[in-house]
């Protein structure tokens, strides 16, 4: 089944994913893809999830930090700002015990646990994908394409996200108890209770947004995650292991596009021996491909001899993977 | 005159079988909060816990009680405080 047609069959899935090890071409193929579906009318954000993102480099616009920037009609692109999103929430953080307290300055002790915690694991893939939810509850646009983290990093993501809901769950269990105690002693006392316990009401709160976060990833119904593969054969087995964690994690997969394809016609003309043996060898990792992963894979595209920049390429580029000619 | 010395009765009479009772909840109530001070802030005290970005939401409400924590948890307990517990 084409690419083009996966989307024509289920056009619920409105929250398409790239993901791949880095430097295959997932922030490219978002890019195209934001731009076929933006050319059928479809009102599209492409966003980049990646502290490392190219958006900016490939619309040649510098969109970094500067919200959802309108490309052309119907296609806007997003590059979060993690490091200004982290100062920006531990800010709110100070802002709100200053508050609270009446205090003057943050204490010592206090302030180096706040600066401390930019240093912590995941902090900015956790503002990322928090700004994400953000983005995605507006409900703005028709299609949210996501430029996904290298994989390491998503499956960590979502993995934290795994172990810290189970913790939550501990926590928040302790606290409910804390509240029966507090009911008793009332009832006992013949007291109302009047207090709201707000750290509870947090606990609630931060469940429900990692919930929100980690559902965006793995809705069964909404989200279609796709593998950018190249005909290499470390990425194969690469790719295929990933395939496996994602799936412990029921991300829905939705297929594979191999990118980066050189055309076995150049055999029949006079090529310098180093680019026989590339086509050789990746003919034998796209029939590896083909018996992996079958009928799942969705597009294979060629190798283009310019970087892909700019929207003229990047219609060329979607031309290719949806095997369609775009007005 | 006599209502307010039917109610002080009452009161005593009440104290005097739920004053324990109620000090036991508080002090379980107490040890909740501490388990759950030290999962989210065992930081400050040098212990290695799971840390969250949203983990930062939760500080303002403990910045409060973390210097008395700190204290209860680090205080030295001998004999006799092994006892009363």
């Amino acid at each position: 089944m084409s690419l083009a047609d996966i989307f024509d069959k289920y056009p619920d899935r409105r929250y398409i994913m790239y993901g791949g090890k880095g430097g295959l071409g997932k922030t490219t193929f978002s890019a195209a893809t934001a731009y076929y579906l933006a050319k059928k009318g479809k009102k599209v954000l492409v966003f980049s999830v990646d502290p490392q993102a190219s958006l900016s480099d490939i619309f040649e616009r510098d969109i970094f930090g500067k919200g959802n920037i309108e490309i052309m009609p119907n296609l806007f692109a997003c590059e979060v700002d993690a490091d200004r999103r982290v100062q920006d929430y531990q800010e709110e953080i100070r802002r709100k015990i200053i508050d609270m307290y009446g205090m003057k300055k943050i204490p010592e002790e206090i302030e180096s646990y706040i600066k401390a915690s930019s240093a912590e694991p995941a902090m900015e893939e956790s503002a990322i994908f928090d700004a994400v939810v953000d983005i995605v509850v507006k409900s703005d646009f028709d299609y949210y394409i996501y430029d996904l983290v290298p994989l390491g990093h998503a499956l960590y993501y979502l993995s934290m996200a795994s172990i810290y809901d189970a913790w939550l769950d501990k926590i928040t269990g302790l606290r409910e108890q804390m509240r029966e105690y507090d009911q008793a002693i009332a009832t006992m006392q013949r007291e109302e209770q009047t207090s709201e316990d707000q750290i509870y009401n947090e606990l609630v709160y931060i469940k429900e947004r990692i919930g929100q976060s980690s559902k965006i990833m793995t809705d069964t119904k909404k989200t279609a995650f796709f593998f950018v593969l190249t005909p290499e054969e470390m990425t194969i087995v690469d790719t295929e292991k990933a395939a496996g964690l994602f799936a412990k994690y029921n991300v829905p997969l939705a297929g594979y596009l191999v990118n980066r394809v050189i055309s076995r016609d150049l055999l029949n003309e006079n090529i310098p021996e180093y680019l026989r043996n590339r086509i050789q060898m990746q003919a034998g990792a796209l029939e590896m491909i083909d018996q992996k992963f079958g009928s799942t894979v969705h597009a294979r595209v060629p190798e283009f001899d310019s970087e892909i920049k700019g929207l003229d390429t990047i219609k060329k580029l979607a031309e290719v993977m949806f095997e369609e000619k775009l007005s | 005159m006599l209502s307010f010395g039917f109610n002080t009765i009452k009161r005593c009479v009440k104290g005097f079988l739920l004053h324990g009772f109620l000090e036991g909840i508080r002090s379980q109530k107490c040890r909740l909060e501490e388990a759950i001070v030290f999962c989210l802030f065992g930081k400050f005290i040098g212990f290695p816990g799971l840390f969250n970005y949203y983990h930062l939401r939760l500080l303002p409400y403990y910045v409060g009680r973390l210097q008395k924590w700190k204290r209860r948890v680090l205080r030295e307990k001998d004999l006799f405080d092994h006892l009363s517990d």
